[in-house]
């Protein structure tokens, strides 16, 4: 019994830096941009795929694929800001933006996972291991690659938080979140701080896909139902709110490890989804809140 | 300094402004007073690049400004105060302060920081309180010592004596007046007619986004027509206020 519960809670610490990945960026978005990113699963599966090309196709090390991945994605999020937003948001003056954004990234979304089957065809792809190996921890075991997984999103997250703490353009992002014209006021440029983040947020979860190509395999929809559970993770940390989102992921993957316990394995993932659905009738504003400036 | 002739603004296809001219002259303070939705807070925020201008010319020192971006205005040594001061409530005075020098160097940036927290020493002792948590007025001054850190030639202020107890009120216009006093313009909307009447050099009226009156607040005050409509004074209370 120990053993199993030990065994889920270390596979939930490792899906949770996985989430975390991918939820804070989209939480970050969101609370910078007021943009919910439906494309951002597709940035997962470029960082695969990015990932792939490197290790597989060029056949550099593990290290290079993830760093391509890493660069690659931010310089593609770089560009949805001034090719789209930016462009609709002009369009639109100051009329109310509705649902506008969210269908624009859903169409991003579509644009990208039909270039990845384009490009790469709809076969999965595997990536082999940044690191081999497993740790013995007596009750369980654990392969390095997961705790690659699990400590490049705790270095990664600890970077992103210290940035938005400490750096000036990390205090940018949070004053656009807090209030885009008082930060107009400080000589904040908007465009360029929507830009960033958005790369920022994008890059997280391309890095991702590259970590977690070697345990899953890649294919163009890999990242979308990573989506909508980022969504639920999202809504049950505060929408906008990232260091809600971190630790949203964490009780989120760690109630699917240790649900099998007790209910049958496929309804793990209705988990997060139900706690979602509880939190927006119960508490609309998830747990923490939105505060991007904290 | 700052030039705004027969400026058209306003929000979506609601005219604000319908034309409205002022000209801040180095050192000056300028003073916009004006009945609810006359427009002056549109002005402030059309002269700031918020608002893009319908038609007519803002400019700086002879440069058109129209259409800039707010933070491109600031680079030019404009600052701009919003009515409830504009600070980032959630984060701690240190970091509003640190923001307020964004856009100058790390070193600069020190200097000016510590030197606020000289000018205030309220602020050194609570630099790591969050900024909403301060008093109204202490927000207020501390939004007008974040807007100094870059020294600024001109600022635009929206009500800085909105929602502050008398004494608050005396204070902020006092540091306003000092700072006006170092040579820094400034050109301020106000709903508190007596406390811009006793600073400004100049004072527009504006009434349906138009120039209703411009002139010296002496000329203001002597002026029954704009005293009636616009001071909601009759000429009772005048001759009271005029008695010892």
């Amino acid at each position: 019994m120990l053993e199993s519960l030990l065994e889920f809670l270390i596979q939930g610490l490792v899906l949770g830096g996985l989430y975390a990945l991918f939820a804070v960026g989209l939480s970050l978005i969101f609370g910078v941009l007021d943009v919910i990113n439906v494309a951002h699963g597709e940035f997962f599966a470029v960082g695969g795929y990015l990932a792939f090309a490197a290790v597989v196709l060029l056949h550099l090390p593990g290290a290079l694929g993830v760093l391509g991945a890493a660069v690659g994605t931010f310089l593609l999020g770089l560009c949805v800001y001034p090719l789209l937003i930016a462009p609709l948001k002009r369009r639109l003056g100051g009329r109310p933006q509705g649902p506008l954004y969210l269908v624009l990234t859903l169409g991003l979304s579509t644009f990208l996972q039909s270039s990845l089957l384009a490009i790469a065809g709809g076969d999965y792809r595997q990536v082999p291991p940044q690191v081999s190996g497993i740790l013995d921890l007596g009750v369980t075991a654990v392969s390095h690659q997961r705790l690659l997984v699990l400590g490049a999103a705790a270095g990664l997250l600890s970077a992103l938080f210290a940035f938005l703490r400490f750096h000036p353009e990390g205090l940018a992002v949070r004053a656009v979140a807090l209030n885009p014209d008082a930060a107009q006021a400080m000589g904040i440029n908007l465009p360029r701080i929507f830009a960033l983040t958005l790369a920022l947020g994008v890059a997280l979860a391309g890095v991702g896909g590259a970590l977690m190509a070697p345990l899953f395999n890649v294919y163009p929809a890999v990242g979308f139902p990573l989506t909508i559970k980022a969504f639920a993770i999202t809504i049950l940390g505060g929408m906008g709110n990232p260091a809600g989102a971190l630790v949203a992921s964490f009780l989120v993957s760690i109630a699917e490890s240790l649900s099998v316990m007790v209910i049958p394995s496929q309804w793990q993932n209705l988990i997060a989804f139900a706690v979602m659905i509880v939190m927006l009738l119960v508490r609309p504003r998830g747990l923490f809140g939105r505060a991007v400036s904290r | 300094m700052l030039e705004l002739e027969a400026v058209r603004s306003g929000y979506g296809k609601l005219e604000i402004l319908q034309s409205a001219s002022l000209r801040v002259p180095d050192g000056a303070i300028i003073g916009i007073i004006g009945p609810n939705g006359a427009g002056k807070s549109t002005l402030l925020k059309t002269a700031f690049g918020y608002l893009t201008p319908w038609a007519g010319r803002i400019a700086l020192d002879g440069r058109e400004i129209a259409g800039r971006r707010p933070d491109e205005i600031m680079r030019c040594g404009v600052g701009y105060l919003a009515q409830a001061g504009g600070l980032f409530a959630e984060m701690t005075v240190h970091d509003n302060l640190v923001l307020g020098g964004y856009t100058v160097s790390r070193g600069d940036k020190r200097r000016a920081v510590d030197s606020v927290y000289a000018r205030f020493p309220l602020f050194h002792d609570r630099r790591r309180q969050l900024a909403g948590a301060l008093s109204g007025g202490e927000q207020r001054l501390l939004a007008i010592a974040r807007a100094l850190i870059v020294h600024p030639r001109l600022l635009l202020l929206d009500e800085p004596s909105a929602a502050l107890a008398p004494r608050f009120i005396d204070e902020v216009y006092a540091t306003l007046v000092a700072l006006n006093q170092d040579g820094l313009a400034m050109l301020i909307v106000e709903q508190n007619v007596e406390a811009i009447l006793a600073v400004a050099h100049r004072v527009f009226v504006l009434d349906l986004g138009r120039n209703a009156f411009d002139g010296t607040p002496a000329e203001l005050r002597g002026s029954d027509r704009i005293r009636r409509l616009y001071l909601g004074e009759d000429d009772e209370d005048a001759a009271a206020g005029s008695r010892p």
